[in-house]
C-alpha cells in the first residue's frame, strides 16, 4: 500500500528577505559599547587574532594596571566574554533561521502496481491510487506564509533582545573588572599603610627593648609593647591577605590565564578623584539607555508578536495547502487541496490565556525593573554625591588635621611633654587616618564607576559598588541575565 | 591630756605671758597672742606710716607695690580682680586672673597701726572674695566667701576695713572657689612694717610669692583642674629665665620674705653662698633664741617665711626650690626614662617613619633647652623648654622656681649688673701637670677608701686661686 503525501508548495520558493550582517551585528554592538569601554570592543578570533590578543595583553601587562588597561585586558582575555560573543553569534544564526520561510514539503512516489482505493477520514485529505506512474506532491503550511512578515518581526525583536543581553554581559564584565581594579589598588595601598603601621609598632617594641636593656623598664612593660607589635602584625597579615584576595578577584574578573596572571602589576595609588560638582541626574537618559530595559522591551515585542500569531493559530489550527502533479496512464493530472484543523475540541483558549498571562507577567516585570532602576539611579546619585562630599571632607578636614596632630605631637615630643611611645602611636593613628582615606577614595571610585555604568546603560549592583551602604541597596535584582 | 603648754597657761605662765618684756623676743610685744606687735594697740591710734620715715619700702621683683591714697588718716587701697594676659617668661604667656592688671596682685605695704580701707572690684566672670591671710582683724573682714560675707558678684565693689595691729609678712588671696581662682593667680603679698623698730632694718627687703601652675605647652590658660602635675613653677609668677635677679651691694643686710600659695606643694628654698636665719613666719617674729642658721627654708603652702643675712659673699648665687621637679618647666611627667639607650640606633629605626624624630633624654634632660634654643628642634608655640637658659659659661640647666642673688662690690644702681666674673677663679679643666702633681690618673677608677684609710695626706693642699 502506498500512501502519497503530496504537498503543494504553490509558486513560492522563498528566500530570506532579511539582511543579517555577517559579523552578527558586532559593529553595531561595538558602537553601543563604546560609551562603556575605554577601548574599541574586540572579538578575539573574529576582529582580532588569538596571537594579536595575547601580544596585546602581554604589552598591557608589562606596565602597572590602570582602569583602561584592565578593561582592555578583560575584553581580550576573558573567556566568558568570548562566550557571550558566541552567544551573540548563535542568536544571529537563530535569527537567520527564523527569518527564512519554512521550506515546502515535497513528496515523490512511484508506483508500478494498481492498488485498491482506500479512504479514511481526518488527517490526510486526499488519496489517490494509481495503477502505474508516479506522483509528486508539494505541501506548505499556509499560516507560516501568512504570518511570515510577523515571524520576521518577532525574530528581529528576539535577535535584538539577544544583542542587548550580550551587551549587558559584556559591559557588566568591564564594569566588574573596574570595581575589582579599585578594590585591588585600595587593598595594595592599605597594605602599604599597614606595613608602615607595623613598622611604627615594631620600632616601638625596639625602643622598649632598648629601654629594657638599659634597665629602665620592667619585663612586663617590654611584653606590653611587644604585644602591641604582635597585634599590629596580625593587622598586617590581614592586610596582606586582603590584598591577595583582591588581586585574585581582579585576575579572575579579567579572566587571565595562569601564565599571564603572574605578570600583573599593581603600583602607585588610586587616582586622586577630580572633585567637580555632579551634574543633575539625567533620569530620562538613564531610562532610555538602560540595556536591561531595552532587553526586556525587545523580549516583550517578540512575545507580543508571537502572541498575536498564536491567537490566530490556536483558533484556526493548522491550515495546509497542497498541490499534486500526477502522471497517470501517460497523462498528467493536476489537483490541489486545503486541509485544516477543525477546532471543535480545543479552541486554543488555554494557549491564548497562557500567552496573555506571560505577556502580563513580562509587562509587570518590566515596570518593576523600571521603578527599581529609577530608585537605584537616584540612590547611586546620592551615594556618589555623598562619596564626593566624604572625599572633600577627608581632604579638607581629616587629613590636614591628622597631619597637624602628628606635627603637634612631634613638637610635644620635642618639648618633652610626651615620650617616644606616644609619638609612635600618634604616627600609627595618622596611618589609620590614611587607611580611612584610601577606603573613602576606593568607595568614591567604585560608586563613580557604578554611576558611569548606569549613565552608559548598565544596571550596576548597588550593594557591590559601595561597601559603605550595605543596607540601602537590595532594590537591584539582577533579573534573568 | 593637757600639754605642758596648757599647764603653763593654767598657771598663768603661757608663752605670751613670758614675752611681756617684748624686747629681745623679736619684737613680740603683747602678752595675749602669738602675733607680733611692736607697740600697744588697745585704745591707741597711730598716724599713717610714711615710707622713708617709718619704713624702707620692700622690693617685689617682677612685681610692684600697691599705691594708696590717704583719706582722713585712712590708707585707701583699691584692688580690681580681672583677667590678665601674663608672661611667665619670654615665650610663655597665659590668660590668668590677677589684680590691677598684674599677676600676682601688687604687694600691699603698710605700717603697724595703719588704718586701711581696701576696695575690691570684681571684674571677673565669676564671684570672688579676698581673704587677708595672717592678718588679725574682725571676723566679718576675713573674706571667706559664705562664712564671713557673701561673694562679690561680677561688677560689684566691696569694701574691707581694718587696722593693722601686727607687723610681719602676710598674703591675700581669693577665698571663693579657691581651687579655680588661686590656680589662675588671684593672690598677692602683704608686708606690715613694725611701728617701732626692734631689729636693724634691712637694706634690701625682697618679697617673693611662690606659685605652681598647670599649663600644657601650647595652651594659653592655666588648668585649675590639675591636682598634681604642675609644670610651671614660679617666683612672683615668673619662671626662670623670666625671674629678675635679686641685686644686692656687698655688706647690705638682706631680708627675703617668701610666701607660698601653691595648690599642692611646699617649697624648700635653698640659697647658695650663704647661711641665713629664718626670722619670722606669717604667725609672727621668731624669737632670736629660737632662730637657727639654715641654707634652705621650707615654705609650706599657706604660709610665709622671712629669712635674713648680710651679703658678705660676692658672686652670682643660685636661689631655688630644692625639689628638682620644681626647677623644671613644662615637662611631661609620663615620658619614658631614656637614660642609657643608644640614640643612634633608635634614630635610624624611627626617622624613616618620623623624619623630625631625635632621641632625647638618653643622657638626661640637660641638653634639651640647648637643642631648642639652637633652633634645630621646634617646640609648640607658647611653651618654654623644660629647663634652662644660656649662662656665662655654659647652659644653665635649671628653670622654674629659680632665681639669682647677685652680690657685688661697688654697685651704683640696683640694675642687673650682668654675670659675675669671679676674680678668685672658677672650676675648669685640670691640666696634665696638675693631674700628675696630685697623682690623679683619670683612667684609674676612683675607689672608695677603706675606713683604715690609705690615702696619702702628704701632698700640700694646692690653692688654685692664682692659676687663671
Ligand atoms: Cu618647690
Amino acid at each position: 500500500m502506498t500512501l502519497k503525501h503530496l504537498w503543494l508548495g504553490g509558486a513560492f520558493l522563498l528566500v530570506s528577505c532579511v539582511s543579517v550582517p555577517k559579523d552578527a551585528g558586532f559593529s553595531e554592538f561595538d558602537a553601543m559599547l563604546a560609551p562603556m569601554l575605554p577601548a574599541p570592543a574586540q572579538w578575539v578570533g573574529e576582529t582580532i587574532s588569538e596571537q594579536e590578543a595575547s601580544d596585546r595583553i602581554s604589552a598591557l601587562l608589562s606596565d602597572p594596571l590602570t582602569e583602561a588597561s584592565v578593561a582592555e585586558i578583560t575584553m581580550l582575555a576573558n573567556r566568558d566574554l568570548r562566550a557571550v560573543l558566541y552567544g551573540l553569534k548563535e542568536a544571529r544564526g537563530n535569527y537567520v533561521d527564523d527569518a527564512s520561510l519554512p521550506n515546502p514539503f515535497i513528496t515523490a512516489l512511484f508506483v508500478d502496481e494498481p492498488s485498491e482505493t482506500s479512504a479514511d477520514c481526518f488527517g490526510n485529505l486526499t488519496r489517490f491510487d494509481t495503477p502505474i506512474g508516479g506522483q509528486i506532491g508539494v505541501g506548505i503550511e499556509i499560516l507560516d506564509i501568512l504570518f511570515f512578515p510577523k515571524t520576521l518581526k518577532a525574530a528581529k525583536a528576539e535577535f535584538t533582545a539577544a544583542k542587548y543581553s550580550s551587551l549587558r554581559h559584556f559591559a557588566d564584565h568591564s564594569y566588574q573588572a573596574r570595581l575589582k581594579f579599585y578594590e585591588a589598588m585600595a587593598a595594595k595601598q592599605i597594605l602599604g599603610l599597614a606595613e608602615q603601621s607595623y613598622e611604627a609598632m615594631a620600632a616601638n617594641a625596639e625602643v622598649a627593648q632598648a629601654l629594657f636593656d638599659a634597665g629602665n623598664i620592667a619585663e612586663v612593660d617590654l611584653a606590653q609593647e611587644k604585644l602591641f607589635e604582635a597585634q599590629m602584625k596580625s593587622e598586617l597579615i590581614k592586610a596582606e591577605r586582603g590584598f591577595e584576595m583582591a588581586k585574585s578577584h581582579l585576575i579572575k574578573t579579567m579572566g587571565l590565564s595562569p601564565e599571564k596572571s603572574d605578570s600583573v602589576k599593581l603600583e602607585g595609588r588610586l587616582r586622586t578623584p577630580d572633585i567637580t560638582e555632579l551634574e543633575a541626574l539625567p533620569v530620562q537618559s538613564v531610562m532610555d539607555r538602560n540595556l536591561e530595559l531595552k532587553h526586556r522591551e525587545a523580549l516583550i515585542d517578540a512575545a507580543g508578536i508571537r502572541m498575536g500569531m498564536k491567537d490566530v493559530m490556536s483558533f484556526v489550527g493548522d491550515v495546509e495547502l497542497e498541490g499534486e502533479v500526477e502522471r497517470h496512464d501517460g497523462a498528467y493530472e493536476y489537483s490541489g487541496g486545503i486541509g485544516f484543523e477543525l477546532p471543535i475540541f480545543n479552541f486554543g483558549q488555554g494557549k491564548r490565556e497562557a500567552a496573555r498571562a506571560r505577556m502580563e507577567m513580562m509587562g509587570q516585570q518590566y515596570i518593576a525593573r523600571q521603578y527599581a532602576l529609577d530608585t537605584n539611579a537616584h540612590l547611586l546619585y546620592t551615594n556618589l554625591s555623598a562619596a564626593r562630599r566624604e572625599i572633600l571632607h577627608q581632604r579638607k578636614q581629616v587629613l590636614p588635621l591628622s597631619q597637624q596632630v602628628l606635627k603637634g605631637m612631634q613638637l610635644d615630643y620635642n618639648a618633652m611633654h610626651i615620650g617616644v611611645f606616644d609619638l609612635l602611636n600618634a604616627k600609627r593613628n595618622q596611618l589609620a587616618t590614611g587607611i580611612a582615606y584610601v577606603q573613602a577614595v576606593e568607595d568614591y571610585w567604585k560608586t563613580r564607576a557604578a554611576y558611569e555604568y548606569l549613565l552608559a546603560g548598565g544596571t550596576p549592583d548597588i550593594d557591590a559598588s559601595s561597601h559603605l551602604n550595605p543596607s540601602v541597596g537590595g532594590a537591584s535584582e539582577e533579573g534573568d541575565h | 591630756m593637757p600639754s605642758r603648754r596648757d599647764t603653763f597657761k593654767m598657771a598663768g605662765l603661757g608663752a605670751s605671758a613670758l614675752a611681756l618684756g617684748g624686747a629681745g623676743r623679736g619684737g613680740q610685744h603683747s602678752g595675749h597672742h602669738a602675733h607680733s606687735e611692736s607697740v600697744p594697740h588697745k585704745g591707741r591710734t597711730y598716724s599713717p606710716g610714711k615710707a622713708g620715715d617709718d619704713y624702707r619700702p620692700v622690693i617685689t621683683p617682677d612685681g610692684s607695690t600697691l599705691s594708696y591714697k590717704l583719706v582722713d588718716g585712712v590708707k585707701v587701697f583699691h584692688l580690681t580682680a580681672e583677667e590678665v594676659e601674663h608672661e611667665f617668661s619670654p615665650g610663655l604667656k597665659a590668660l590668668c586672673w590677677g589684680y590691677n592688671g598684674q599677676v600676682h596682685g601688687p604687694t600691699i605695704e603698710a605700717v603697724e597701726g595703719d588704718k586701711v580701707r581696701v576696695y575690691v572690684t570684681n571684674n571677673l566672670i565669676a564671684p570672688t572674695t579676698i581673704h587677708w591671710h595672717g592678718i588679725i582683724l574682725n571676723s566679718g573682714m576675713d573674706g571667706v566667701g559664705g562664712l564671713n560675707q557673701r561673694a562679690i558678684m561680677p561688677g560689684e565693689t566691696f569694701i574691707y576695713e581694718w587696722t593693722f595691729v601686727q607687723h610681719g609678712t602676710f598674703m591675700y588671696h581669693s577665698h571663693h572657689d579657691e581651687m579655680t581662682q588661686m590656680a589662675l593667680g588671684l593672690m598677692g603679698m602683704i608686708v606690715v612694717h613694725p611701728r617701732k623698730r626692734t631689729e636693724p632694718a634691712p637694706d634690701r627687703d625682697f618679697v617673693m610669692m611662690l606659685g605652681t601652675w598647670a599649663l600644657r605647652p601650647g595652651a594659653r590658660r592655666p588648668d585649675p583642674n590639675e591636682m598634681s602635675d604642675f609644670n610651671v613653677l614660679t617666683i612672683n609668677a615668673k619662671s626662670y629665665p623670666g625671674t629678675a635677679p635679686l641685686v644686692v651691694k656687698m655688706g647690705e643686710r638682706v631680708r627675703i620674705r617668701i610666701g607660698n600659695l601653691s595648690a599642692m606643694d611646699h617649697h624648700p628654698i635653698h640659697l647658695h653662698g650663704y647661711a641665713f636665719e629664718e626670722i619670722a613666719t606669717d604667725g609672727g617674729v621668731i624669737p632670736k633664741s629660737a632662730r637657727r642658721p639654715e641654707t634652705t627654708v621650707l615654705v609650706p603652702t599657706g604660709s610665709t617665711r622671712t629669712i635674713e643675712f648680710v651679703a658678705h659673699n660676692p658672686g652670682d648665687w643660685a636661689m631655688h626650690c630644692h625639689m628638682t621637679h620644681h626647677v623644671m618647666t613644662q615637662m611631661g611627667h609620663d615620658v619614658p626614662n631614656m637614660i642609657g639607650v643608644d640614640p643612634q640606633a633608635l634614630n635610624r629605626r624611627i626617622s624613616p617613619l618620623l623624619p623630625h624624630y631625635m632621641t632625647m633624654g638618653q643622657d638626661g634632660m640637660g641638653e634639651m633647652g640647648k637643642h631648642i634654643e639652637s633652633g634645630h628642634m621646634q617646640v609648640p608655640e607658647n611653651s618654654l623648654p623644660m629647663v634652662g637658659a644660656q649662662g656665662p659659661h655654659d647652659y644653665i640647666t635649671m628653670g622654674g622656681m629659680f632665681t639669682i642673688l647677685k652680690v657685688r662690690k661697688g654697685l651704683t644702681s640696683y640694675d642687673d649688673p650682668g654675670w659675675y666674673d669671679d676674680p678668685d677663679g672658677m672650676a675648669r679643666l685640670a691640666t696634665q701637670a696638675e693631674l700628675s702633681r696630685d697623682g690623679i690618673d683619670p683612667s684609674v677608677k676612683a675607689m672608695p677608701h677603706s675606713s683604715s684609710g690609705h690615702m696619702s695626706h702628704d701632698k700640700p693642699k694646692s690653692n688654685m686661686k692664682h692659676e687663671h
